[in-house]
């Protein structure tokens, strides 16, 4: 039996529910932002097992701008993250001032 | 053949994803980034079962290679070491298990009343010639705008950690 | 070529913004104003060659990934005005001694770029993009001054929250996808029903709206907005307040009733509720609020909360009132933010402490401020007011099919009311407040900001006054979206 859409689905659900569990119960600024990029990854897994379902390319094209956009964004937030660092001396949500997620 | 591969990347895949975010053993940043490069790398696998060898050949280049390379040189630059004392918060534990049932419900819910098995027998080949192909022609303007994004991400790199002016 | 020429006003907006960032290299910091008004003039001219475009119907380009239309042009002008005050405001505030005036502009046209981008998309994939390209901008126009932590603090915030709705509108798109095999927005207009009634496509929409809800500060994607509000650099978060929430509106509009026409019964109870909670979230937490710019991070949301509404009605009358607003809430707010960001760099403050003695410092500012406060606050003659007027007109009728609206105008009204109350004690900070120990010497204001003020005031009281010629361009603009 080869693995069909539904597999490839409900491991994308969970990697993007384990994401999003660890956007929310982890407090380190950068473990947050990996499991952003989980989120993102699992999307990822989505598009291309539908672009293979669907018998056509529109979402292995998508899978390859969503890559590009989160490489700049992990760019710019990494930034973000050490400027701020520097300034505080800490990568923890919770030292945040405003912060009241 | 292919049905033993996929259980392998998949269960690889989950069990790496669960170990970035509570690893049992270690609060260290460092081990989270290492495991989601696992993850990473793993989905790839995946990538390959479903015969889209370009994206999978860019997903290990450009995330496990360069992005996570950019994170690991992050975490050690900042030397993080208290985070391993901090536990984590009961409420927003709940509140991520909440979260987490209300979207599994939400896509159980979703999969399970739709046509789903029902496609036709996979076809299509993520070769480079046939992505490119696609990519440049009627793509053309969402990859354009993604160089302006990409400028934008240099410029701002360097406004936001460039040494202070006297 | 054609492609080219009706991407026109985008690419010059792009092209504007690559000649700042080099030009900025070889020019003294003496000239860096003159870069500055260079832009907006650009800006003025494109802004004037809008309207050589006549769409007749909609116009499609680079393969029906980008669509030209009298909804598309009504928005591109409503950013490229924003555009122009947000650039004239950081020419007169100048952060130069943060560095990179420059960079400020460019980044600020890139993000100009990308919003005139959104509405003109009609691909999930240039959706996707465009809100993207405006996303990362922001992040870096949040931090701006990175030697402030207040406004490192509020970056880091909006890229947390940004960064998981990205997600969110990811998986959204990517659900949409595989329930219907296409990204392009003709084709999943022209689907057969039963793929319509797929769950799949519904989770993903709820998913797409998650991320736009983001963009436009609706409960419960507002976590950000006070916080960030506040901290930003102010004409950052004026471009924040009126152009990123826009941007979420123009895609809202356009998903809703041009690509999935499915969604507008099925999404009725979820916008009534946004919508709904919105105004009493945003209304109710303003109350307390001491800092002028958190006030108007509350009063922002509350703002999505009216606009929603216009949306939720789901009538041409609906989306004509909330483009109305739109356009009467960008003076209002563009107005707000010059005297905030003059009384910041004069007293590092924006508290309400601060505004003591505003009128006799500098009246210009005291009556900006009033105008903005009580065109916010929805008092003929002004544009806040006629703009709620039409969007609360829009539920009564829609109340007739959908005795729902009943309820939601209740809320609207007692949101107005409650409202007046803050508003107006900022008004009152304005001219009775008692000034504090700080010195009360007379307040100049730079010329470029107050031609900006005096034109925003004129604006909201010329929309309030005679909004008939709005109100025609918005009309064109919703029945090319093809609303009824």
């Amino acid at each position: 039996m080869t693995p069909g859409l539904e597999h490839y689905l409900v491991v994308s659900l969970l990697l993007f529910a384990l994401g999003l569990l660890g956007v929310i119960i982890r407090r380190n600024l950068l473990v947050i932002y990996m499991s952003l990029e989980m989120m993102l990854n699992a999307a990822n897994l989505a598009l291309v097992a539908f672009s293979r379902f669907n018998n056509n390319l529109n979402g292995q094209v998508m899978v390859f701008f969503i890559i590009t956009v989160a490489a700049a964004e992990v760019a710019v937030g990494l930034a973000l993250i050490v400027a701020l660092y520097r300034q505080r001396q800490s990568a923890h949500v919770e030292d945040l001032a405003t912060m009241k997620l | 053949m292919e049905a033993v591969f996929f259980y392998l990347f998949a269960a690889a895949t989950l069990l790496c994803g669960f170990l970035v975010i509570a690893n049992p053993f270690s609060r260290n940043p460092v081990t989270s980034a290492m495991f989601l490069v696992l993850t990473i790398v793993s989905l790839a696998g995946l990538f390959v079962l479903l015969h889209a060898f370009f994206l999978a050949a860019v997903q290990v280049l450009v995330y496990a290679g360069a992005v996570m390379v950019l994170f690991l040189f992050v975490i050690m630059l900042l030397d993080l070491q208290a985070e391993e004392r901090r536990s984590f918060k009961k409420l927003a534990l709940a509140g991520g298990g909440l979260a987490v049932v209300v979207i599994a419900l939400l896509a159980h819910a979703a999969v399970r009343e739709s046509p789903l098995g029902t496609a036709a027998p996979p076809m299509v080949e993520g070769s480079p010639r046939a992505l490119g192909k696609l990519l440049f022609t009627e793509y053309l303007l969402p990859f354009e705008i993604l160089s302006v994004l990409l400028l934008v991400a240099m410029v701002g790199v360097i406004l936001l950690s460039r040494k202070e002016a006297k | 070529m054609n492609d080219l020429v009706l991407m026109g006003l985008e690419g010059a907006v792009l092209v504007t913004g690559l000649a700042v960032l080099l030009l900025d290299l070889w020019i003294t910091p003496d000239q860096r104003r003159l870069l500055g008004f260079g832009a907006i003039a650009t800006l003025g001219v494109i802004f004037c060659a809008s309207f050589a475009y006549l769409p007749d119907g909609t116009q499609y380009a680079f393969g029906g990934m980008y669509a030209l239309d009298e909804f598309a042009l009504y928005f591109k002008r409503f950013f490229l005005i924003a555009g122009m005050f947000v650039l004239l405001l950081s020419v007169g505030t100048s952060h130069a001694e943060e560095g990179g005036q420059g960079e400020y502009l460019s980044l600020s046209l890139f993000a100009l770029a990308g919003m005139m981008f959104c509405a003109s998309a009609a691909n999930l994939a240039l959706l996707f993009v465009s809100l993207e390209l405006v996303t990362v901008t922001f992040y870096v126009l949040v931090g701006f001054q990175r030697r402030r932590l207040a406004s490192l603090e509020a970056a880091i915030k909006y890229l947390i929250i940004g960064a998981l709705s990205s997600a969110f509108l990811v998986y959204g798109i990517a659900l949409i996808y595989g329930a219907t095999g296409t990204l392009d927005f003709r084709q999943l207009a022209s689907l057969p029903a039963a793929v319509m009634e797929s769950r799949i496509l519904w989770l993903g929409a709820l998913f797409l709206f998650v991320g736009l809800g983001f963009k436009m500060a609706a409960v419960p994607f507002q976590i950000w907005a006070p916080d960030v509000y506040q901290g930003a650099p102010p004409s950052t978060t004026a471009f924040l307040a009126v152009g990123s929430k826009a941007a979420g509106f123009v895609l809202l509009l356009r998903v809703l009733h041009q690509t999935l026409p499915v969604l507008e019964t099925r999404w009725l109870h979820l916008l009534m509720g946004v919508a709904g909670l919105s105004i009493a979230y945003g209304v109710l937490c303003a109350i307390p609020q001491r800092s002028l710019k958190r006030l108007l991070g509350y009063s922002s949301i509350a703002n999505a909360g009216y606009l929603l509404i216009g949306v939720a009605t789901l009538s041409a009358a609906g989306a004509t009132a909330a483009l109305y607003y739109l356009a009467g809430y960008l003076y209002t707010v563009l107005a707000a933010f010059i005297v905030i960001a003059v009384v910041l760099q004069h007293t590092g403050r924006d508290d309400f402490d601060s505004l003591a003695g505003l009128h006799q410092r500098s009246p210009l500012l005291a009556a900006g401020l009033t105008f903005a406060m009580v065109s916010l606050a929805g008092i003929p003659p002004l544009a806040g007011f006629f703009g709620k007027f039409l969007v609360l007109k829009a539920a009564l009728a829609a109340g007739a099919e959908h005795p729902g609206f009943y309820w939601l105008l209740g809320i609207a009204v007692v949101g107005v009311v409650i409202s007046l109350y803050y508003y107006f004690g900022v008004v009152r900070a304005v001219y009775w407040g008692t000034p504090g120990e700080q010195p009360a010497g007379p307040i100049r204001v730079e010329w470029p900001l107050q031609v900006a003020l005096y034109l925003a005031m004129v604006a909201i009281l010329w929309l309030g006054v005679m909004p008939n010629q709005i109100t025609n361009l918005a009309e064109l603009a919703v029945k090319s979206l093809g609303l009824r």
